[in-house]
C-alpha cells in the first residue's frame, strides 16, 4: 500500500513537472522581475534604472481614469457577453435536437481558429465608413459613425469572447438533471419560476466561470479598444502598452502591472465567493469548462477510477470527498440512461 | 512601421529588434548614438551615396562630430489633411484645425499617436515653439488637448484608412500621406499651419546588433542609387534630399505644392528637438492625454 502511494506520488510529480517548470520560468520569474522593476526609476532616456522607491505606486492615481474605465467596462462587457451567451447555451443544451448539437457547438468554437486580431480587423471594415454606414447612406441615412465609439468596443468584446461564455454555461446546463425540471412542473411551478428557481440556479457555477474568465481577460484587454475604439476608449491594458512602448517608463508600467494582477486576484476570489453563496456549489471550478464527455475520456484511462466521476458514484457522497465535485456529471449520466429506456 | 519614433526607440532599447536597417527621424539620431544603439556607417560600403549632392538643410543631424551615423532618405512636413467636401470652410492654421475639431469636425478629427506632433501642434495653437519644454506652455497645450479629446475621432498615426473610408474628415498628416491621399481622392487637401509646425528628415541607420550587417549595407547602397531612389520617392511621395534624384523626377512632382510648399510656409517650420524624445514631462503629458 505504501509503495503504491509512493508510486502514485512519483507519477504525479512527473506529470506535473513540465507544467511547473514552464510556470516558474515564464510566469513566476517574470513576475519577480516586474516586482523589482516596479520599485525602480525611469532612466533618463527611458527604460529602467535600479532604485528602491515607492514613487511609482504613489503615482498610480495618474492612471485613475484608465483603471476606472477598465473597472466599469470589464464587468459591463462580461455582462453583455452573458446576456447574449445564456440563451444560446440554453438552446444548445436543452432545446437543440441531439443530432444538430455537435454541429452547433462546433459553430460556436470555429471562430476561435482565427486569431482575435483578424476577427477584430474584420469588424473595423464592417463598422467603418465603407461598411454599415455606406449601406445606411444608400437608404438615405447619411454620416452615421459606428467605429471608434464605446458601443463598437462593447460589440467587439461580446463578439470576441462569446465562446468563452457559452461553453461553461453550456456544460453546466447540459448536465442539468431534467427530472428536477419535471418535478418542479409537477409541483405546480410556472416555467418562469422553474427557470429562475432550478435551471438558472443550477447553472450558476457555469455562469460564474464564464463571467470570471471573460472579466479577467477584459481586465488586461488591449487589442479591441485600440482597433475599435480608436485609442479613445482607454483600458488599463492600453495604458500599460503606452508606458512600455511610448513613454518607456518601465517602473511605472511594472507598478501598474502588479496592481492589475492584484485586482484580478481579488476579482477572482470575489467571483468564487459570490458563486458559492448563490448556488451552494462548492467552488467555481475551471475544470467545468471541459465538456463532460471529454473529461470521462480523459479520466477513464486513469488508474484510480473511483476518484473520478464514475457513474457508480452514489449521489449521497459526503460533500468533502473529491467525487462530490463531479456528482453532477454522475447524475447526468444516469439521467441519460434512464431517459433512453 | 511604428506610429511614433518613441515606439521604435522602445523596441531598440529592449534589444534584439532583429533589424539590419531602419528609418529614424532626424531628432532621434543623437539619442541613438548616445545610447550606443546605432553604429557609425562605413561609408566605403555606400559607394552610391554622395554627401556633396545632398541639401545640407536636411542632412546635418545624420553626422555627429564629423562621423556619419545615418544617411538621409527624404524630407517632409507635418500639416493636416482635410476632406474639403465635408469641411468646406477653408483653413490655413493650427488654430483653425483645433477649433474646427471641436465644432464642424466634431467626432471626425484625428491626431497622431505621437507626442512630438500632437503636443507640438497643440503648442502652435498658442504660438509657442513646436519643441517647447517649458512647464507653463506645456500646461496650456495639455488643457487644449484634454478639451479636444472628447471631440476626436481617434488618436492614431494610421490615419489613411479612416480618411479614405470617409470616417475621418480631418487629420494631422505627413507630406507623403498627404500627397498619396490627394492623388487618389482630390477633395482631400493638405494644409500647412501658418503658425509653423514640423519639418523633418527621415534617415537610414543600421543598429549595432543588426543580425545581418552586410545585407543592411547592400540594401542601403542599392537604395542610395539615384535610379532606384527615384522610384522609391515616386511611390512614397515625400520629397528627396538628393539633388541627383530631383534631377530625375518629373516636372509635375517638383511643382506639387504638397511636396514642395512655398518658401513662406516653410520658413516658420521647426525641426523636432532631440530633447523632446526623452523628456519625461512630454511623455507623461501624452500618456495623460491618451488615458483621459
Amino acid at each position: 500500500m505504501r509503495r503504491n502511494v509512493f508510486r502514485h506520488n512519483l507519477l504525479t510529480a512527473l506529470l506535473l513537472g513540465p507544467a511547473t517548470a514552464w510556470l516558474v520560468v515564464f510566469l513566476v520569474l517574470p513576475f519577480v522581475a516586474i516586482a523589482v522593476f516596479s520599485v525602480g526609476e525611469r532612466a533618463p532616456e527611458g527604460g529602467y534604472q535600479a532604485a528602491f522607491t515607492l514613487a511609482q505606486y504613489a503615482n498610480l492615481p495618474a492612471r485613475a481614469t484608465a483603471f476606472w474605465n477598465t473597472m466599469v467596462l470589464a464587468p459591463a462587457g462580461a455582462l453583455a457577453c452573458l446576456l447574449v451567451a445564456y440563451p444560446v447555451a440554453y438552446y444548445l443544451a436543452l432545446r437543440a435536437p441531439e443530432r444538430w448539437r455537435l454541429i452547433l457547438l462546433a459553430l460556436v468554437v470555429i471562430p476561435f481558429w482565427t486569431s482575435l486580431l483578424m476577427r477584430t480587423y474584420a469588424w473595423m471594415y464592417v463598422l467603418g465608413g465603407r461598411g454599415i454606414p455606406a449601406l445606411l447612406a444608400y437608404v438615405g441615412i447619411e454620416d452615421v459613425r459606428l467605429i471608434n465609439t464605446p458601443g463598437a468596443v462593447l460589440l467587439g468584446i461580446v463578439y470576441g469572447y462569446l465562446p468563452l461564455m457559452i461553453l461553461p454555461i453550456y456544460v453546466s446546463l447540459e448536465r442539468l438533471d431534467r427530472r428536477l425540471l419535471e418535478a418542479s412542473a409537477d409541483l405546480g411551478a410556472t416555467p418562469i419560476s422553474t427557470f429562475l428557481g432550478v435551471t438558472l440556479r443550477l447553472s450558476l457555477p457555469g455562469v460564474m466561470t464564464g463571467f470570471s474568465l471573460v472579466m479577467i481577460l477584459l481586465l488586461g484587454e488591449y487589442l479591441i479598444p485600440t482597433l475599435l475604439g480608436g485609442g479613445k476608449v482607454f483600458f488599463i491594458g492600453n495604458a500599460l502598452v503606452d508606458l512600455f512602448l511610448q513613454s518607456r517608463n518601465w517602473p511605472f508600467g511594472s507598478a501598474i502591472a502588479i496592481t492589475l494582477v492584484l485586482v484580478s486576484v481579488v476579482v477572482l476570489l470575489a467571483a468564487n465567493r459570490v458563486s458559492t453563496r448563490l448556488s451552494g456549489a462548492r467552488r467555481v471550478d475551471l475544470i467545468c469548462c471541459v465538456p463532460s464527455s471529454f473529461r470521462s475520456l480523459l479520466f477513464s484511462t486513469c488508474r484510480s477510477r473511483w476518484w473520478c466521476c464514475s457513474p457508480s458514484t452514489p449521489a449521497t457522497t459526503p460533500a468533502s470527498s473529491p467525487a462530490s465535485r463531479c456528482n453532477g456529471t454522475a447524475r447526468h449520466w444516469r439521467t441519460r440512461s434512464w431517459s433512453k429506456r | 512601421m511604428f506610429g511614433s519614433n518613441e515606439e521604435m526607440l522602445a523596441k531598440l532599447q529592449a534589444g534584439a529588434s532583429g533589424w539590419s536597417l531602419f528609418v529614424p527621424t532626424n531628432y532621434t539620431i543623437s539619442t541613438y548614438k548616445k545610447l550606443g544603439i546605432i553604429e557609425a556607417l562605413d561609408m566605403a560600403k555606400l559607394a552610391n551615396y554622395d554627401g556633396s549632392k545632398e541639401d545640407p538643410r536636411f542632412t546635418g543631424e545624420g553626422t555627429i562630430d564629423g562621423v556619419t551615423y545615418a544617411v538621409p532618405k527624404n524630407w517632409g512636413t507635418t500639416g493636416f489633411a482635410v476632406n474639403t467636401k465635408k469641411l468646406t470652410k477653408p483653413m490655413t492654421s493650427w488654430k483653425e484645425f483645433w477649433d474646427t475639431a471641436m465644432a464642424e469636425g466634431d467626432g471626425r478629427t484625428m491626431v497622431h499617436d505621437y507626442q512630438l506632433t500632437t503636443i507640438g501642434n497643440a503648442l502652435k495653437y498658442f504660438g509657442f515653439s513646436f519643441n517647447s519644454l517649458k512647464q507653463d506652455e506645456l500646461t496650456k497645450a495639455e488643457e487644449l488637448l484634454l478639451k479636444v479629446k472628447p471631440h476626436l475621432f481617434a488618436v492614431s498615426s494610421d490615419y489613411q484608412p479612416s480618411m479614405r473610408a470617409g470616417d475621418a474628415w480631418m487629420t494631422m498628416c505627413w507630406t507623403n500621406d498627404g500627397a498619396q491621399l490627394h492623388r487618389d481622392i482630390p477633395e482631400i487637401a493638405y494644409v500647412l499651419g501658418k503658425e509653423g509646425g514640423e519639418i523633418w528628415t527621415d534617415f537610414y541607420a543600421i543598429p549595432k546588433d543588426a543580425p545581418n550587417k552586410p545585407a543592411g549595407y547592400a540594401l542601403l547602397n542599392y537604395l542610395m542609387d539615384p535610379n532606384v531612389a527615384v522610384k522609391e520617392h515616386l511611390a512614397n511621395g515625400a520629397p528627396s534630399t538628393d539633388s541627383r534624384v530631383n534631377a530625375l523626377l518629373p516636372k509635375e512632382v517638383l511643382e506639387n505644392p504638397i511636396l514642395y510648399p512655398a518658401a513662406d510656409l516653410l520658413k516658420p517650420l521647426e525641426f523636432g528637438a532631440a530633447a523632446t524624445l526623452t523628456d519625461p514631462g512630454r511623455a507623461e503629458l501624452m500618456a495623460r492625454f491618451k488615458s483621459a
